[in-house]
């Protein structure tokens, strides 16, 4: 479990992160979503151990991070701008890491290198920016620790590797101890593969929150109504975040729990009635709300 | 859990990509060591050296020579070394690359300084190897040679280290290229451009400045920059002198270790990118830079008017814009931005303050440099370039047919020096010296007659070690009075006439300057005449006071001793055999050197004016302020010649402690109906008052 206990971070007279205690819970995958400049990367680096507090203290596993041999064993850290020896191919990368990784998995990496079509003893420097985002994802998951803390690794990958790498997350918290926290100002790429979620914005966190237990309170719902008036009263009776027409189909995103919002809609005898599945920037846009801030002035 | 970065494996694989830093450092270490080797030994054979000395000259190769050739490559090395260890601390990137690793800094440090010294010991120690295996091949081996070699090695390792631990510091404690780049200039030469500064204030504000930098200016020189202390080191060594130099490096060296450990382990990472990364240096640069370059740009502009009145306000204004200019160019390097030209005023102003205050000091000499003298209780002995003579050395001993030299020109920075000892006379004597160059400096300057006076370094060394030195601006009067002094405490005259002890086996011919302008070979051929000559004079400089000594001489001796036979050491080694000193010496001759004169008397030279036949004297005077139109006077009538041999001298027995008058283009004398080839000069108080007035006509722009 990663344990951030009131950090803080500031760069000059930049406030980077303020006050942010958050809970890592393990084999979860945590998403850290933020607009840019939100403090999203210098908290990553904060729990990386490569940058120091000001104030707070981040546990993992419940020891200090910062200078810490044993704690920064259990994590793999892949920076949004990563860096390679300039002349090392994959192969010198590995015989680097498995100097401080002892539970480096040589087998998977070598199935891994060859599912992701990746020449081990070509040089990295020749790599595109996927090839090398695809390389750490790699490297991370054979390192064999038990955190991989991700800086917007899904940044520069196409879909079908961006698939294939949540494949792989998912398959390894199955078989294994492992928490993936992936930072990312993009939301569309967290919503399929975060069981939690933590919100940052201008240095402090605003939410953190199961992702489910979001979804039981929100609802995205397309249904066809006889006549305007029923859509009138029903706009009444839920409490609507938004509605939408789509010629006569009437998209409602409303919170409340599914039967009541289902019975609402029911009552007024629709031809068409589904509950279809949220994005995760709907489910923001209702908890955001809920704490007092405009999605729109988030992202 | 413990990484393996000490392991063989880890060294490899972070080697790659490296490797062409041992590979270029055992190219540096081939020419070094095997091909220095080669080319030295080549030498000696070639110049034909004895086996004896070639071992002497292949053992000071491993305790001198190697240690200045392989300090060349060893300062390469700790820039290559550190500079490649942890120049990744000015990428964001790379920073961000080693140190989410699982290992702390401290580890990480002592690992990149393992790696860096195995960089540098791998091709030192097969280098080595190969020089110890080319000397055995020749014949030089032996467990002497092994220590010298182990000593050699452990001496460049720790030179190595306090320069490599220096560029780390420099790495840790700067977050971009641009301050790296300025540090590291910095570390090798503020040192040095301090001294710099100091030494131009001094020279151009004391009037007692003797060119010769010492204590604090000379530690600034010497010592300040590890680059040059480690060059002043290995000079040093040669010389035997460096025990306690040795002693000041390993202190150095555990200090730039312990600060850069530091500085690495307590580096913020977000320092990266800014010029220094921790604040606090800032204004520690800040008041280093800006205080000494207010000086310096003002100490530029007071020397570039011609008129000394104009000094002042130049000065005043160079300090001002550039204590204003280095100060804002700082914090435009230190903080990435124009508009911070003029942050911290607060600083500005107390560097500013500084400054002044300095500028005041030397301005009006607040801490008494031109009147200060050591304590007679503290000096151990003086030396000056004070008194004719070629002679820069005290023959100090004759043991078993061999002669010693004392030279002092290896070791004095005066040039041509006496050892003059020390006693109440002396120092008095400099007291009143002292006392009135420094009342009447300003006056001197004022009046521009300041180079009319004779100057004199005088070197006070104290019992200390240490060293004081001064350039006296005597008149040549305080010449004479320092010189009498110098004389009557004696150590001068002892030393002066040293060489007279040599056999006169060695003096194959002496010549001698007499009256006449002319310089003639005395007793050719009369082996017995010379050594008597020589006795003569030693026994007459025996009873000689300074009186005589400072009196007007009669004739000069210029001997030249030839293959004086000197004990062989490694400065004075001569192929095939032992080594041969040519020594050239002169003494002059007076009057009251009655053996001496008794015996020139015999070679009828002239031992007086009167003793010679003048018919004229031909005097080019220049014109107004004319450089290059003349007239020439002709002074021919028996009267005149009598005036002007009372003040004629010939150039040969002209002396430091006599003033002479010479505002002329040329004077030529005609000495029994020749031309004189000889240079000749008229003592100033002797002057015949025609010849000062047709001076005067041709003129009249000199004020007498």
């Amino acid at each position: 479990m990663i344990e951030i206990k009131g950090c803080s971070k500031t760069f000059d007279d930049i406030k980077a992160v303020s006050q942010v205690s958050l809970d890592i819970g393990d084999r979860e995958v945590f998403g850290l979503v933020g607009s840019n400049g939100a403090g999203k990367s210098t908290l990553l680096r904060m729990m990386a151990g490569i940058i120091k507090p000001d104030t707070g203290e981040i546990l993992i596993d419940g020891k200090p991070v910062y200078e810490n041999e044993e704690a920064k064993s259990q994590f793999f850290y892949i920076s949004d701008d990563s860096y390679f020896p300039v002349v090392y191919t994959p192969n010198d990368m590995v015989r680097f890491y498995r100097n401080f990784y002892p539970g480096f998995q040589m087998q998977r990496y070598t199935r891994l290198m060859k599912q992701f079509h990746l020449d081990e003893k070509r040089k990295i420097g020749t790599f595109s920016k996927g090839m090398k985002k695809q390389l750490l994802v790699i490297f991370g998951v054979s390192a064999g620790t038990k955190y991989l803390f991700c800086d917007e690794t899904f940044d520069g990958l196409d879909p079908v590797m961006r698939q294939a790498v949540k494949s792989l997350f998912a398959a390894e918290i199955m078989n294994r101890e492992f928490t993936p926290v992936i930072a990312s100002h993009n939301l569309r790429e967290l919503e399929d593969v975060c069981d939690h979620v933590g919100l940052l914005h201008e240095g402090g966190i605003l939410l953190s929150k199961d992702l489910e237990e979001m979804k039981l309170h929100i609802h995205k719902i397309q249904c066809v109504l006889t006549d305007r008036e029923r859509e009138k009263e029903l706009e009444k009776e839920l409490d609507i975040l938004k509605i939408q027409h789509q010629g006569s189909l009437l998209l409602i995103t409303a919170r409340g729990t599914r039967s009541e919002i289902m019975a609402k809609i029911q009552s007024k005898k629709p031809l068409f009635c589904e509950v279809i599945p949220l994005t995760l920037e709907e489910i923001f846009i209702s908890e955001t709300e809920v704490a007092g801030y405009e999605i729109k002035n988030l992202f | 859990m413990k990484s393996k970065i000490y392991s063989s494996e880890y060294v490899k694989v972070t080697s790659k990509g490296q490797m062409w830093i041992p590979v270029f450092l055992a190219i540096g270490f081939l020419m070094a060591f095997p091909v220095a080797e080669l080319l030295k030994m080549g030498n000696w054979f070639g110049m034909e050296y004895t086996h004896a000395q070639i071992e002497l000259l292949y053992e000071n190769l491993w305790k001198d020579g190697f240690l200045g050739t392989g300090y060349l490559v060893t300062v390469i090395a700790a820039v290559l070394n550190g500079i490649s260890q942890f120049w990744y601390q000015y990428s964001s990137r790379k920073v961000d690359f080693y140190h989410c690793l699982p290992v702390k800094r401290s580890n990480l440090f002592l690992h990149k300084t393992y790696v860096g010294i195995l960089y540098y010991l791998i091709p030192y120690l097969v280098m080595e190897f190969f020089s110890i295996c080319i000397g055995a091949m020749r014949g030089f081996f032996s467990l002497h040679l092994m220590k010298l070699a182990l000593i050699l090695l452990l001496l460049h390792l720790v030179l190595y280290l306090m320069l490599y631990f220096s560029v780390v510091l420099v790495l840790c404690v700067t977050g971009n290229l641009l301050m790296g780049a300025l540090c590291m200039g910095a570390l090798a030469l503020y040192g040095p451009i301090l001294s710099g500064i100091i030494q131009s204030y001094q020279a151009s504000f004391f009037y007692t400045y003797s060119g010769n930098s010492y204590g604090i200016t000379e530690i600034l020189e010497n010592y300040v920059s590890p680059f040059i202390l480690g060059y002043t080191f290995t000079n040093r060594y040669a010389a035997g002198k460096s025990g306690k130099l040795l002693a000041v490096i390993l202190i150095v060296t555990l200090v730039m270790a312990a600060c850069s450990y530091f500085a690495y382990v307590k580096r913020p990472a977000e320092g990266t990118g800014k010029a220094l990364v921790f604040p606090w240096t800032e204004v520690v640069l800040r008041f280093l830079v800006v205080i000494p370059a207010g000086l310096g740009v003002g100490i530029i502009f007071h020397l570039l008017p011609v008129k000394d009145d104009n000094r002042l306000p130049w000065w005043i204004f160079g300090m001002i814009v550039g204590t204003f200019l280095v100060h804002g160019i700082l914090e435009v390097i230190f903080q990435m931005d124009f508009r911070k030209f003029l942050s911290h005023k607060l600083q500005l102003g107390l560097c500013s303050v500084f400054v002044a205050l300095i500028a005041i000091n030397y301005q009006f000499d607040l801490q008494g440099y031109d009147a200060y003298m050591p304590a007679q209780d503290e000096i151990e002995t003086i030396m000056s370039n004070l008194g004719n003579g070629y002679e820069n050395f005290q023959l100090v001993e004759d043991k078993g047919g061999y002669y010693a030299f004392n030279d002092y020109g290896y070791d004095s920075k005066l040039g041509s020096v006496h050892n003059v000892g020390i006693d109440q006379g002396i120092y008095q004597t400099l007291e009143e010296i002292s006392r009135s160059v420094n009342e009447a400096g300003k006056q001197m300057k004022d009046e521009d007659t300041w180079d009319y006076y004779d100057s004199y370094k005088i070197q006070y060394v104290l019992k200390s070690g240490k060293s004081v030195y001064r350039d006296y601006h005597m008149s040549t009067e305080q010449a004479k009075t320092f010189l009498t002094a110098c004389y009557e405490e004696g150590t001068l005259k002892e030393e002066k006439y040293s060489s007279l002890c040599i056999d006169t086996k060695f003096l194959p011919s002496i010549s001698g300057n007499f009256y006449d302008g002319n310089s003639y070979t005395l007793f050719q051929g009369d082996k017995n005449k010379r050594k008597a000559l020589i006795e003569a004079v030693q026994e007459d400089v025996k009873e000689a006071g300074a009186s005589v000594l400072t009196g007007e001489p009669c004739a000069m001796l210029n001997l030249t001793y030839e293959n004086v036979p000197e004990r062989t050491s490694i400065t004075n080694m001569v192929p095939k055999g032992n080594s041969m000193r040519y020594v050239y010496t002169n003494v002059y001759v007076y009057p009251e050197f009655k053996r001496t004169v008794a015996i020139l008397k015999e070679t009828g030279y002239p031992l007086s004016i009167d003793d010679v036949q003048v018919d004229q004297v031909e005097i080019r005077y220049w014109i107004a302020d004319s450089y290059e139109e003349t007239e020439t006077i002709v002074y021919s009538d028996e009267e005149q010649i009598q005036e002007l041999k009372k003040a004629l001298v010939p150039y040969g027995l002209s002396c430091d402690w006599e003033t002479y008058r010479g505002n002329w283009s040329s004077l030529k004398v005609v000495i029994n109906g020749t031309n004189n080839e000889g240079g000749w000069r008229l003592k100033e108080d002797a002057c015949p008052g025609f010849l000062k007035e047709d001076e005067k006509r041709a003129r009249p722009d000199l004020v007498d």
